[in-house]
């Protein structure tokens, strides 16, 4: 019985904090899309290609290199963010975003630049051209 | 890989570009397992090379339906994202069991009897002379199983070009038969190659008794590939 008790608290207590985290993961990925931050996210599944870790290792590289200042500063960033988590489905359905994908977002304005970043994938020069390219797309 | 990606960059024409798309989705590493099984299936009449051929067709005719179906269930208002999620997130999970079970099934393990399929089943058995109809399923099937490449190939550079104006809905034919040209080539080759051998010793129906045998266990050991796979997180 009093294991059955244990087992009951360590539970609630786990459970409070995966949806404390979850709830505030939300609350960041939403102040995120309302504010005028430029993010970059990266969507996938759990089980990836090598391609795939190509594409978000040298997407990451490429603008944290076009943009050294404003990564610092908070203002532009790049997320990773597993389409198997639950805490995921929220921004990924309000981004409508079921695959793999990777989206330029800036407030309400929002551009999906897979088909670009994919082609680019082994090369981080012409990656840095994509993001640039994506992320001017979304500020002007 | 990187010259289809070059010729890609600078095509202009959607049915090259989706002639392209289906070249890489078919050489990509990861279909790769599944098209080995298909080459195999496809081949597995190797006395009668016609026939071989026109599995292949059958085949890749399977993977035209997969294709188009999913481009027009789109096209008509489904929502991308569900149906992107759903073959992306489930596609490659479901392949395990089901090549393990057709490997079985191939190997007279055990014999399914579904009342409508009873026909079709017993026909992929090893005694069989394979149906139309199985090779036709395992197109669809293959198709549908989405690895996280040909994912993005598909539902992220073929369906925006397929479904931003009607005009557009024949380029998954374009795709399914460059995804299936590499298979049908190589199990024409094969049954030619090992035809000829056996032949050649005058035992063809053991080999092809053999060969049969040799698929199924193709079959689960693709499968059994693929289930650890699933386990093992990159």
């Amino acid at each position: 019985m009093k294991n059955v008790k244990l087992l009951a608290s360590v539970l609630i207590v786990f459970l409070g904090i995966v949806s404390c985290n979850s709830q505030t993961n939300n609350q960041k990925v939403a102040q995120t899309i309302s504010s005028s931050k430029v993010s970059v996210y990266y969507f996938h599944f759990t089980r990836r290609c090598a391609t795939c870790m190509a594409v978000e290792e040298n997407a990451r590289k490429a603008v944290e290199a076009l943009y050294p200042n404003e990564v610092k500063a908070g203002e532009y960033s790049f997320t990773s963010l597993n389409l198997d988590e639950t805490s995921t489905k929220e921004i990924a359905d309000k981004l409508g975003v079921g695959g793999q994908t990777m989206m330029v977002v800036r407030g309400d304005r929002k551009l999906n630049i897979t088909s670009e970043v994919w082609m680019a994938a082994h090369d981080l020069d012409k990656m840095k051209v994509e993001i640039k390219s994506g992320i001017d797309k979304v500020l002007f | 890989m990187e010259f289809l990606n070059n010729i890609l960059e600078n095509s202009h024409y959607s049915v090259v570009t989706a002639l392209l798309l289906g070249l890489m989705t078919a050489i990509s590493p990861c279909p790769l397992a599944t098209n080995i099984s298909a080459i195999g299936f496809i081949s597995r009449d190797i006395e009668n090379r016609k026939r071989v051929f026109v599995n292949g067709l059958i085949y890749t005719l399977g993977r035209a339906i997969s294709y188009t179906g999913l481009a027009l269930i789109i096209y008509f208002g489904a929502s991308q994202m569900n149906i992107s999620r759903l073959f992306q997130g489930w596609g490659e999970k479901l392949l395990a069991p089901l090549l393990i079970i057709i490997g079985l099934v191939m190997l007279d393990v055990f014999k399914i009897k579904f009342p409508s399929f009873s026909g079709l089943t017993e026909k992929i058995g090893a005694e069989g002379k394979g149906s139309y109809w199985s090779t036709l399923l395992l197109g669809i099937v293959f198709a549908l199983a989405f690895c996280p490449y040909s994912g993005v190939l598909y539902f992220a550079m073929l369906i925006p070009i397929t479904v931003a104006s009607a005009s557009g809905l024949y380029l998954p034919i374009v795709f399914a038969i460059a995804t299936g040209l590499p298979v049908i080539i190589f199990a024409w080759l094969l049954a030619y190659s090992i035809g000829s051998v056996g032949k050649l010793y005058d035992h063809l129906k053991v080999f092809e008794l053999w060969f049969r045998r040799v698929v199924a266990v193709l079959f689960i050991g693709v499968g059994i590939y693929y289930l650890i796979r699933l386990f093992v997180v990159n």
